[in-house]
């Protein structure tokens, strides 16, 4: 009880950081320039799990990925932009807490295009929008141990189509639920 | 005075916005160079009719000879078709100028080859140059999740799915040997370089781990393969050695430099970036170093294809909300629009002796892949039914490449 206490303590002190420090992802990466690094110097890691009782067994049939599976929001971007979007932001927040409170998997983040664009140019535009969803996550406090990043261009479209709908529903980073820890 | 400053001011300001609105030139067709040649093809049945059409078809498509018309006559090609125990027959005496130039039977189990072997000959002995009829050309289609890997011939036979998977299968770029494609695939959650051998039937995994592997190209050699590296929001071009060895970085921005393509002598690469906060093309030297900006006239530009020769550049570049296929020279000059149908084109290569294109286009509804012929700017639909896109062209077969050959050169 006390440990989810502090971890709801410990969520909203990173609501705040991550409020204060500005809306735009970019901002929040961190600058790979310092040489400041508390992680090596400090006996407890920076980013904590939820943790869990060894005598359980953890959980992975195909049920219970099934499960994380549909917890898990997919965020939209704008035409010809990796940017995080208010909404983005907010799924994503909600994804962070998400996999922090539960062990037991991994998360691919699949860069997705629409068809707007060319295939090469869209393969590394998909890794930028991926990349963002992958800084906000872990600036948020997930463990980068349990994410992954991929880009299939517009390679894969979640909708068929050539209409704006379905561009915007193709405009996406999928949270892909791997098995794992 | 200040009145005519004025002026010239407001002219140059209604220049500048004129051209920004122009629309580009279209490539014109030039037709003049093509040899006449009368074709004559007898025999019976349908394989006759299959013949004649196929004939037909390459010859137009080769861009170097052109059916005759009634009083062109410089070249004749008489063909006797037959049939005989599951095998095809074609008995073709080309002449010009009065004098016997092929004399040559060709037989085997499907006709289309022989025609291909056929018209290639043709080609060569009344133009010197060599044809394309044989060659192959190799894209990708999707259906659904299911992704395939398809080798087609220029000619109505369906295209041969060679590889399969529910992971996506993309960038397939045929070795100038002819016996490999190298791609890249998804099968393990990540982008993969594999190459596929054509003969044994198996793709083998070049290179993974530590970033998504796309965009391959030969070096003309065939000894290396650049490749694009995409990794923490970065995307840079590097070179492998086919037979071993580390990837070589031979870019090193922060912006994403992708696509690259070799120029014919090997020494200089195309490819895009965009450092200007959007896509352009640029050249380097294919050790590496900097990079020259091509040409400014398209905002946004990808997939550059050196041609054959070295003298011009293929690439999509976005006209409004739309993508087409352009031609530049090499020095970025010269540009000219190929494609007006359709709102998506894309991904242009050359056929190995540069007189043709390939490429995708929405202009059917579906993706599918079209040639085009430069000279007379004739298009075909190339793949059949389905979404398919990337194509990727063989080169040449070796000269005096004669599997179907029963006798030859008769001077």
């Amino acid at each position: 009880m006390r440990r989810i206490a502090l971890s709801i303590a410990a969520a909203l002190a990173l609501v705040v950081i991550t409020a204060t420090t500005g809306c735009r992802p970019d901002d929040t990466r961190p600058d790979t320039d310092t040489t400041a690094v508390f992680d090596t110097d400090t006996l407890v890691s920076d980013t904590l799990d939820t943790g869990v009782w060894d005598t359980d067994t953890v959980m992975t049939s195909t049920d219970t990925l099934q499960m994380h599976q549909d917890m898990l929001r997919d965020v939209f971007y704008e035409f010809d932009s990796s940017e995080l979007t208010a909404a983005a932001m907010d799924s994503l927040m909600h994804d962070a807490s998400y996999i922090m409170a539960n062990r037991g998997f991994r998360v691919l983040l699949e860069g997705h295009c629409d068809e707007r664009g060319t295939i090469e140019y869209n393969l590394a535009l998909g890794e930028r929008r991926a990349q963002a969803a992958y800084d906000y996550l872990v600036d948020y406090g997930v463990s980068p141990s349990r994410l992954q990043t991929v880009s299939y261009g517009k390679e894969r479209p979640f909708a068929e189509g050539h209409t704006e709908a379905a561009w915007a529903r193709n405009r996406r980073v999928h949270l892909r639920v791997l098995p794992g820890s | 005075m200040v009145r005519k400053a004025i002026r010239l001011i407001l002219c140059a300001a209604l220049l500048a916005a004129g051209s920004a609105a122009e629309d580009f030139l279209p490539m014109t067709p030039m037709e003049t160079d093509r040899v006449p040649v009368r074709l004559t093809v007898e025999g019976r049945g349908e394989t006759t009719r299959r013949t004649r059409e196929q004939l037909e078809m390459d010859v137009s498509l080769s861009g170097l000879l052109k059916k005759a018309g009634e009083d062109e006559e410089y070249a004749s090609a008489e063909v006797m078709v037959s049939r005989m125990a599951g095998a095809v027959s074609l008995a073709a005496e080309v002449r010009a100028g009065g004098e016997l130039l092929l004399d040559r039977s060709y037989s085997g189990s499907s006709v289309y080859p022989l025609v291909h072997a056929l018209t290639d000959d043709m080609v060569y002995v009344l133009t010197g140059e060599r044809g394309i009829a044989s060659t192959r050309i190799a894209y990708v289609c999707r259906s659904g999740r299911s992704y395939s890997l398809v080798v087609k011939s220029l000619d109505p036979r369906e295209g041969q799915r060679v590889l399969s998977d529910s992971d996506v299968i993309t960038t397939p770029a045929w070795g100038p040997d002819g016996t490999r494609i190298a791609l890249t695939s998804y099968r393990s959650e990540s982008a993969d370089l594999y190459l596929y051998d054509l003969a044994a039937g198996r793709a083998t995994q070049l290179l993974a781990g530590g970033g998504l592997y796309t965009s391959p190209a030969w070096s003309p050699d065939g000894s290396a393969i650049a490749f694009t590296r995409s990794r923490e929001s970065n995307s840079d071009i590097y070179l492998l050695e086919v037979e071993g060895g580390e990837p070589r970085r031979l870019t090193a921005r922060a912006s994403i430099e992708t696509a690259a393509d070799f120029s014919p002598n090997g020494q200089q690469m195309i490819f895009t970036s965009d450092r200007l906060g959007f896509p352009q093309l640029y050249t380097m030297d294919s050790s590496g170093g900097s990079a020259v900006r091509l040409t400014g006239v398209h905002r946004y530009m990808d997939s550059p294809a050196w041609s054959p020769s070295g003298d011009r550049i293929a690439y999509t570049a976005r006209v409004g909300g739309d993508f087409h296929i352009f031609v530049m020279d090499a020095d970025g000059t010269n540009v000219r629009q190929v494609t007006f149908e359709g709102s998506l084109n894309e991904n242009p290569v050359w056929s190995p002796t540069g007189r043709h294109l390939a490429f995708s286009s929405d202009r059917g509804g579906e993706r599918a892949v079209y040639v085009l012929e430069l000279s007379g700017l004739e298009v075909i639909r190339l793949s059949g039914a389905g979404e398919c896109y990337l194509p990727t062209w063989s080169p040449l077969p070796p000269l005096g490449d004669e599997r179907h050959t029963e006798r030859t050169v008769r001077r």
